[in-house]
């Protein structure tokens, strides 16, 4: 039986890996180092990762793959490491399956707080429904689809609720347009990107302090959208 | 196309060889259907040759055969044959007509190869480019990292040892986002960039930079002030986020801690007009335009440093969007940069009728 979180990390850059290594150990987790997308597969089956840190650039293919590949036999979260220039590979690799990305150079804390957020989210139940979400003074029951900001009910619209159940159940997870475009409106939508931006407009207004300055519904340029509590 | 190539891999002699060559043997393959075909179509025949002479040789070599053929026609094909002398003044019309699309083809290979070049030109520039900016985050990242990690991982390291930490990320952050405009720049200034223009809220834009901003903005407060019915904007939201990041950096590096920067927009016209202002001491003169030219600093070498590329960029980013910029100081105090976006007309949102969900 496992006791330590393991984390695989699929990175070809040798002072990359050891930095992150050297945090990831600090924190206890226990780390598996790979640096392609081949030994990454490989090493993914022996050791079962609870959650992987892949670089999209390696050597022997794009980690887009891996992710792919992974998402056959493993829901474990994957947070990808790229380049800020690659919005177009970003999306790939998120609709491929990855949960989350972190443009380089990055803030250490940061990736901490993101490994946390994606390994809490692999704990949590399945069944959404029951669950009771707060962030600031907003409490949300997807059970009894009622949302209360400052003690008041908030009326929010179909659509607006939906979206706002749907970023919920995957908060701390970055959701690309199409993907909410998709899931909310259907598919003949996946192109109407200015839809979702006014309903997350809308979700702002009425659930953010600041809706020019979003804590929890926070926008990923050009790629989608992460809610964070 | 293998033959096209003839241009340049022959020596300039033998092209011309090769082009009389042809037209001797178009002449040589006419000869016994003098009897079968009229002049016309041989004349066809001898200006299917320059033309082929003009794609696979060039100008100069297709100018020589058209006189050759010319010649060759006149003296062979034409009564009286073998001699010069026409009867018939129209073979002029021939001779021109023959000159002309020698010469026309070969202009239109020579640009075709031009821009051939350029294209491929271009993408060099943009492949080096990436591998450049690929290459230098590398390191960046590391030198972060192993900033952070450092201070994470031993606690009890003494107040000095963590100020010179702190120093050493705050100046590599610095250097990348040096790297990073240098880059936009460059990339800017190749001329094709490409926009990938949507329909969005401003208010998405500005958040989104004030959050990518994050701890560089700790010691000031943004104020945002946008009417609620401002209209969706066609803007690539990945360059205008360049441009509110450069532009609340250089309201930050020139004001006060603790003092308020405020984003105002409003639309006026056709246009949006967008205000990022500052509480700083304002420009240093009031030649404010050629601040936003490349590599222009408001003061020398001032204690606040900063690369003038910044504002250079957003100029660049607001243009292509065919918008304008320009920063003065307003009376009140304090420095303004202000740049207008056009407004279009916005697809039509059919919003939910207004049946709001009873919550109970």
């Amino acid at each position: 039986m496992k006791t330590a979180t393991t984390v695989l990390l699929i990175e070809d850059e040798k002072e990359i890996r050891r930095f992150v290594c050297t945090v990831l150990q600090s924190e206890g987790y226990q780390i598996k180092e790979a640096c392609e997308v081949k030994q990454g597969l490989i090493d993914a089956g022996v050791c079962k990762p609870d959650l992987v840190i892949l670089d999209l650039g390696l050597p022997d293919g794009n980690g887009v793959q891996f992710v792919r590949d992974f998402r056959h036999w493993s829901q474990a979260p994957v947070l990808v490491l790229s380049a800020r220039t690659s919005e177009q590979e970003k999306i790939a690799a998120l609709d491929a399956g990855a949960d989350d990305y972190l443009t380089k150079p990055f803030a250490v804390g940061e990736l901490l707080a993101r490994v946390r957020a994606l390994l809490r989210r692999g704990q949590l139940p399945d069944n959404h429904e029951d669950a009771i979400f707060s962030f600031s003074d907003v409490m949300v029951d997807l059970s009894r689809r009622t949302v209360i900001r400052g003690g008041a009910p908030v009326h929010l619209t179909p659509i607006e609720y939906s979206l706002l159940a749907l970023l919920l159940a995957n908060a701390g997870k970055v959701l690309t347009h199409r993907y909410l475009l998709r899931e909310i409106w259907g598919a003949t939508f996946v192109e109407s990107n200015h839809y979702l931006r006014i309903y997350v407009g809308h979700l702002r207004q009425k659930l953010e302090v600041d809706a020019a300055q979003p804590k929890h519904f926070i926008t990923e340029t050009a790629v989608g959208y992460r809610f964070q509590f | 196309m293998a033959l096209p190539s003839l241009r340049t891999s022959l020596p300039i002699l033998w092209r011309y060889v090769a082009a009389v060559l042809l037209c001797i043997s178009t002449a040589l393959l006419c000869l016994p259907l003098i009897g079968y075909l009229d002049l016309v179509n041989i004349v066809m025949l001898f200006l299917l040759a320059v033309a082929l002479v003009a794609v696979m040789l060039g100008k100069g070599p297709a100018v020589v055969s058209a006189f050759f053929s010319v010649a060759l026609f006149d003296v062979l094909f034409v009564e009286p044959r073998f001699s010069f002398a026409v009867h018939d003044g129209q073979y002029l019309i021939t001779f021109v007509v023959m000159l002309l699309v020698a010469l026309l083809i070969g202009h239109l290979i020579e640009i075709a190869q031009k821009n051939a070049g350029q294209i491929h030109a271009e993408r060099l520039r943009s492949s080096i480019l990436a591998a450049l900016s690929h290459d230098i985050r590398t390191p960046l990242t590391v030198l972060c990292g192993l900033a952070d990690t450092l201070k994470l991982t031993h606690p009890d390291l003494p107040e000095s040892a963590r100020d010179i930490i702190d120093t050493l990320r705050a100046q590599t952050v610095r250097l990348h986002s040096m790297v990073d405009n240098l880059l936009d720049m460059a990339r800017l200034q190749s001329g094709n960039v490409f926009l990938n223009k949507e329909w969005q809220p401003l208010e998405e834009v500005i958040g989104s930079s004030i959050h990518s901003l994050g701890e560089a903005l700790a010691f000031h407060t943004v104020h945002v002030e946008i009417a609620t019915d401002m209209p969706l904007v066609n803007i690539d939201a990945l360059l205008l986020e360049r441009v509110f990041c450069n532009l609340l950096e250089n309201a930050c590096k020139y004001s006060p801690v603790h003092s308020m920067i405020v984003i105002r927009a409003a639309v006026v016209g056709h246009a949006v007009d967008i205000y990022v202002i500052n509480e700083g001491d304002g420009f240093p003169d009031n030649d404010t335009q050629r601040l936003l030219d490349v590599f222009e600093r408001g003061q020398n070498e001032s204690a606040a440093s900063g690369f003038g590329v910044g504002l250079a960029i957003c100029r660049s980013i607001v243009e292509a969007h065919g918008g304008s910029i320009r920063a003065y100081n307003p009376d009140w105090g304090g420095a303004c940069v202000m740049f207008a976006l056009p407004l279009g007309v916005p697809p039509v949102v059919e919003l939910e009728e207004n049946t709001e969900r009873p919550l109970s």
